[in-house]
């Protein structure tokens, strides 16, 4: 069974990011510029992207399904 | 055992003084009544204190009493419920502000049902972090719970308000969830014994849901045996073998990650595991992978339950929750579904894990309790954020829906700090028959605290 390595996300994601392409990014998703507390939200973004990478870089093979979600 | 013993004593001891007629359920239920009245504003630990619905339970129970009839296993057993269970007429605020405009509920959630056919008292709604989103249960809305072992200090989250109200004696159980940790954090940092069950085996029916591919019920209590009695009576189904010899488990130390924590956290597993005579050690394939999946799935399916309110209501969340949940918005389909696809890896990979070993010990949660307010944590010398962190040892747990007993260890010259009991999935006997044995040789122990 061959493996799929995913090319990780880049870390600093936000770092990435121009003040407007992060106001662009916000306003893509619905949220009032106004309102946001951009810093923390960047601080979570870095989080995020951080676990993303250790997620992304795994090898999972192609047969590996996404987990059900199961009820009793 | 009557008068104020009674009041914080355990589940057990409680229904055998009512069903001897030692007590009446009335009588005791007033003094829990007047014990949160009288306690709590130093824990904030409730938000709501249902008296007229308590009184009625209880009324009806020495009724039942008066008439010869047989009593359920709880009858007059008082509790609370974290609340982002449904109350029938009580507002189910999931700790947020957005949800107390909601009309009450129309009904009780369906644990909270069974609680009522075993005969316990509904005696209130306990406070949690917002949307379960958090391990400090510093809610801007209803206030911080205050730790009863240290005032100064937080009760652990997302099930804050459970796991003070237990440890302070104002109710010997309480039902609570736990998505990433929320039950066995609080039960860590404020002494009590707590059971986050396979994923699927409590019903969530009339809960406010977090994840829903990670949300489960729980139980906390101050012992096993209430654990157990309490665990069968929700689960609607005897424990098969809820006594297992010791010596017929094959238990181990986590190490590797879960070692990674502050010296008393790998100092109270190695007290359970000494006292087991437990000298094996297993290493868990790709833990940290787990929990940063774990991680990604969470922020992902929490925003996504919360995207309306974020775009027309967001200065009314929590100004914790409001940045993590809006993060979370942004996640990537392709990040979560990798997420879920290394779930299936690393769950059958702990499946095999358990032909070899039936119990795993590690410990809840990297340290002790920290302050309210404190916004980083040193652990094992590295600086990090507090409130994302705190379920380090947690999350990958519940993030493949494994049964866990926390146990309390207590510290005479600081703060207690859990055990995990971790089992293969459905052998949470397993895992309750650990912490029974190791209650009675007095290694775990919860104690009324009240400061």
């Amino acid at each position: 069974m061959s493996k799929l390595v995913s090319k990780p996300p880049s870390a600093g994601i936000t770092a990435l990011l121009s003040s407007d392409q992060f106001d662009a990014l916000l306003s893509f998703h619905g949220f009032d510029l106004n309102e946001v507390d951009k810093t923390a939200v960047q601080t979570h973004m870095q989080i995020i992207s951080t676990h993303a990478i250790n997620v992304m870089s795994f090898p999972l093979t192609e047969s590996c399904e996404p987990a059900p979600i199961y009820r009793p | 055992m009557t008068g104020a013993s009674l009041v914080t004593a355990s589940c057990q001891q409680i229904a055998l003084s009512i069903a001897c007629g030692e007590t009446s359920a009335l009588q005791l239920t007033r003094e829990v009544l007047a014990r949160i009245d009288s306690l709590d504003s130093r824990y904030n630990s409730f938000t709501c204190v249902t008296h007229e619905r308590a009184l009625a339970e209880a009324q009806a129970i020495d009724n039942m009493r008066s008439k010869g009839a047989a009593l359920p296993p709880l009858a007059g057993v008082p509790y609370a419920v974290k609340n982002l269970f449904d109350i029938a007429d009580v507002v189910t605020l999931a700790g947020s502000k957005i949800n107390a405009s909601h009309p009450p509920a129309l009904e009780d959630a369906l644990l909270i049902k069974r609680m009522g056919e075993a005969g316990a008292v509904l005696v209130g709604a306990l406070n949690m972090d917002e949307y379960a989103y958090g391990f400090t249960t510093e809610n801007s809305h209803y206030g911080a719970t205050r730790n009863p072992h240290d005032v100064t200090r937080s009760a652990g989250g997302s099930s804050g308000g459970c796991g003070a109200a237990v440890a302070a004696g104002l109710v010997p159980l309480a039902l609570g969830s736990d998505t990433n940790g929320s039950v066995r954090v609080p039960s860590s940092m404020c002494g009590v014994f707590g059971i986050k069950p396979t994923y699927g085996n409590l019903s969530l029916e009339g809960m406010y849901p977090f994840v829903h591919s990670l949300d489960h019920a729980g139980i906390f209590a101050r012992t096993s045996h209430d654990l157990i009695t309490s665990y069968a009576l929700l689960a609607g189904q005897a424990l098969s073998n809820p006594a297992p010899s010791m010596g017929e488990l094959k238990i181990a130390i986590a190490a590797d990650y879960f070692e990674q924590g502050e010296p008393q956290a790998n100092v109270a597993v190695q007290a359970v595991a000494t006292a087991l005579n437990v000298k094996d050690k297993v290493i868990l394939p790709e833990v940290a992978r787990a929990r940063s999946a774990a991680y990604l799935i969470t922020a992902s399916e929490g925003a996504n339950m919360h995207h309306a309110h974020l775009r027309d209501h967001l200065a009314d969340f929590d100004p914790h929750t409001r940045p993590r949940l809006i993060a979370g918005a942004m996640i990537p389909a392709d990040w979560v579904i990798q997420a879920q696809r290394f779930r299936s890896w690393f769950y059958q990979s702990i499946l095999a894990m358990f032909n070899e070993v039936d119990i795993i010990l590690a410990p809840a949660t990297p340290c002790s309790a920290q302050l309210l307010g404190q916004e980083n944590m040193v652990i094992n010398g590295k600086t990090m954020p507090t409130r994302p962190n705190i379920g380090m040892f947690t999350q990958p747990i519940s993030f493949i829906g494994l049964p866990v007993v926390t146990v309390p260890i207590q510290n005479p010259n600081g703060m207690p700090i859990g055990v995990q009991i971790i089992a293969a999935p459905h052998k949470e006997h397993l895992a309750l028959a650990v912490a029974s044995y190791i209650e009675a040789l007095g290694v775990a122990h919860a104690p009324v605290v009240t400061n």
